[in-house]
């Protein structure tokens, strides 16, 4: 029993992860049209910037939004200069958006050198706590309930707020929203912060336990997009629950079919492709 | 008077263009062009530098030249991709004409370049130890050794020496990773050890904490095998946890210090097995060590070792050859190479073409400001199968 329950956590915590990186895509993808291929690159720089500043002495949390606030800076750069020419052409989103990650996993290399790099978590999340015959490690509650606190508050402000309706509305059909003179230009490149903003801070809250190197934003974006596919575009709802269905099959798979792992969360994929490709939650 | 000037000019050109060629040939007969392929980019970026770095200090040692040649050294990137690196490995034949390849640093690298050259018979040299396998190929050469035959030995040292009995095996998903562990399995075994699970970790894996969850408590042991980052997240998270076991590692490439340097505390106690260590305390070393850190700034750790001792071997069978490095002279003459001294100790180089040394059990201590790997106890050199 006990190790059923380490198995269904370590799949909640690296869900929370997985989270926060999907919601800020899946927004991007809803409200812009833009397949940022580039957010698993967001997430590493967020991850190296949070490592450097905490590694100078500086607070955990501080580093964390500091590193989600230089990538929210990285991504609006990105759309003001490059995305925003690219709305509704997809190749070429594809083309330049991959083209950047090999940017910056070369960048990465040059600045913050070959070796990998972990953060520690705060002194006082930095223990475990028994469950049966098991240690888990505190850091990995914290996670789980930062997670949940940040889904709480995407939701209160998607489905509660004057900007959240434009959000939605935006999503279901933009022109007619820029039709009653909405200025969805600064709505576009306000979703980009947000979501590089979330994937930065993703990267330095999942480096106590994933740590950061040059080429970690690639593998970490594959699975982000089995999670929007699971739980659908541009829903809150559905990068949590797409998330947390993710990372618990991954667990579940990595634990008990070994030699499958690599093929458990695709099938997931594969299945909701076939069988709902709008996912749990789509708008679409 | 117009014509004669004309035809003046044009016998000094022709005059100028024969003997700027044949002074070019002349000046490239007199040279020794080795090609490194090495992974300035991909999978194994953090043996680069320390393998860059060992090459420039043992030719610059040498002074750049060899029996009355000059050396020259031309370094490409493997970028982690098989096709990648055979073409640089054909830039490297077809344009520049090296007389020797060394590298590409990946077992999957060294593979796809081993078929292409083997029909050309230009030797090839591994710094590193990989799968036994590609010694089929006549014109290979593995400096270090094979994975298999590494391991055994310390297979040996872990069951008889550190009286442990039953083992994990943890390597990632690829033929190099567990013919590694292999090798500590069957010395583990042949001993009487135990292995009481295998687990074979995708590449990529970050989060450790469905396997952790999942080991064998009755073993005493993990061996394992892990690259990039997952060395150190694998490390933390079998402490955090709370994993009873004796971790055996290896501060061969997945565990240099710039490893060590970023797991800080979290490393520390962790035991291991490499033929290097910056911290062998002898004065050959020492000076090494010191010369190497005022040079480039780092400590050389194991892959920096592995590209001194290959280099070095190169390096003796061409003042065997009297500096004919044609692949008929230079191949029968590493292979009497035979043992020659590094900073390391004594390494070997056999007619089958794989290299021996001492090797280290070794322990992650703190060591001034920083953390390394520190000798306890020496394995003497054993001959492979």
């Amino acid at each position: 029993m006990a190790e059923l329950v380490i198995h269904i956590l370590n799949g909640i915590s690296y869900g929370m992860i997985l989270f926060l990186l999907a919601s800020g895509l899946s927004f991007i993808i809803g409200v812009m049209g833009i397949l940022n291929l580039t957010h698993g690159s967001l997430y590493m720089i967020g991850a190296y910037v949070g490592l450097t500043l905490a590694g100078m002495g500086g607070n955990f949390w501080l580093a964390a939004l500091a590193g989600g606030v230089i990538t929210a800076v990285i991504g609006l750069i990105l759309e003001r200069t490059f995305f925003r020419f690219l709305y509704k052409q997809i190749n070429e989103q594809v083309l330049l958006t991959l083209g950047f990650v090999y940017i910056f996993s070369n960048l990465a290399l040059w600045v913050w050198g070959p070796f990998p790099k972990i953060a520690s978590a705060p002194t006082y999340l930095a223990h475990s706590i028994a469950i049966g015959s098991f240690s888990f490690p505190v850091y990995r509650f914290a996670l789980i309930v930062i997670g949940l606190i940040i889904g709480a508050g995407m939701w209160w402000f998607q489905e509660r707020t004057k900007i959240g309706a434009i959000v939605r509305a935006g999503m279901d059909d933009k022109e007619m929203t820029m039709g009653l003179g909405i200025n969805y230009g600064i709505i576009a490149s306000s979703t980009l912060c947000l979501g590089a903003f979330l994937g930065g801070l993703a990267g330095f809250l999942g480096a106590p336990i994933l740590g950061a190197q040059s080429d970690m934003g690639f593998p970490i974006l594959l699975l982000t997009l089995v999670v929007i596919v699971v739980g659908g575009e541009g829903s809150v709802e559905g990068a949590l629950v797409g998330a947390l269905l993710v990372g618990i099959i991954d667990a579940f798979g990595r634990a008990f079919f070994p030699d499958l792992a690599m093929f458990t969360v695709y099938a997931i994929l594969i299945a909701f492709l076939l069988v709902k490709p709008s996912g749990l939650f789509g708008r679409r | 008077m117009k014509v004669k000037g004309m035809l003046f000019l044009s016998s000094i050109i022709c005059l100028v263009l024969i003997f700027g060629i044949s002074g070019i040939a002349f000046s490239q007969e007199k040279q020794i062009k080795i090609g490194a392929i090495l992974a300035f980019t991909g999978p194994a970026v953090t043996t680069c530098k320390p393998t860059e770095n060992a090459f420039d200090y043992v030719l610059g040692k040498a002074g750049w030249q060899v029996a009355g040649k000059k050396i020259v050294l031309i370094k490409e990137d493997e970028a982690g991709k098989p096709v990648d690196a055979v073409n640089k490995a054909k830039k490297l034949v077809q344009s520049d004409k090296v007389d020797v390849i060394f590298g590409p640093q990946l077992g999957s690298t060294f593979d796809a370049v081993a078929a292409y050259l083997k029909p050309i018979g230009i030797p090839q040299i591994h710094t590193s130890h990989v799968l036994e396998s590609v010694l089929k190929n006549e014109h290979v050469f593995l400096a270090a050794g094979t994975n298999e035959q590494v391991a055994l030995p310390w297979g040996v040292y872990a069951h008889d020496k550190l009286k442990l009995k039953k083992a994990i095996l943890i390597a990632q998903d690829y033929a190099s990773a567990k013919a590694f562990l292999k090798g500590f399995a069957d010395g583990f075994k042949a001993h009487g050890g135990v292995v009481a699970q295998e687990i074979a970790i995708p590449f990529g894996t970050l989060d450790f904490g469905p396997y952790l969850a999942k080991l064998d408590k009755t073993a005493d042991c993990i061996a394992f095998w892990l690259t990039g980052g997952s060395n150190i997240s694998f490390v933390k998270q079998f402490k955090e946890y709370g994993v009873k076991m004796t971790l055996l590692g290896t501060p061969a490439f997945p565990f240099e210090e710039g490893d060590l340097a970023a797991l800080k505390e979290h490393g520390v106690g962790m035991a291991g097995f490499g033929a290097y260590s910056p911290e062998i305390d002898t004065p050959a070393n020492k000076k090494f060590v010191k010369e190497y850190k005022d040079k480039y700034g780092s400590y050389p750790g194991f892959a920096a070792m592995q590209a001194y001792s290959a280099m070095t071997m190169y390096l003796e069978a061409l003042k065997i050859t009297g500096g004919d490095p044609s692949p008929d002279k230079i191949i029968p003459a590493m292979k009497k190479v035979g043992k020659y001294d590094t900073p390391g100790g004594v390494y070997g180089m056999s007619d089958k073409r794989y290299g021996t040394s001492d090797t280290y059990f070794l322990k992650v201590s703190k060591v001034g400001d920083r953390y390394a790997w520190k000798p306890i106890d020496k394995i003497p050199m054993q001959a492979g199968k």
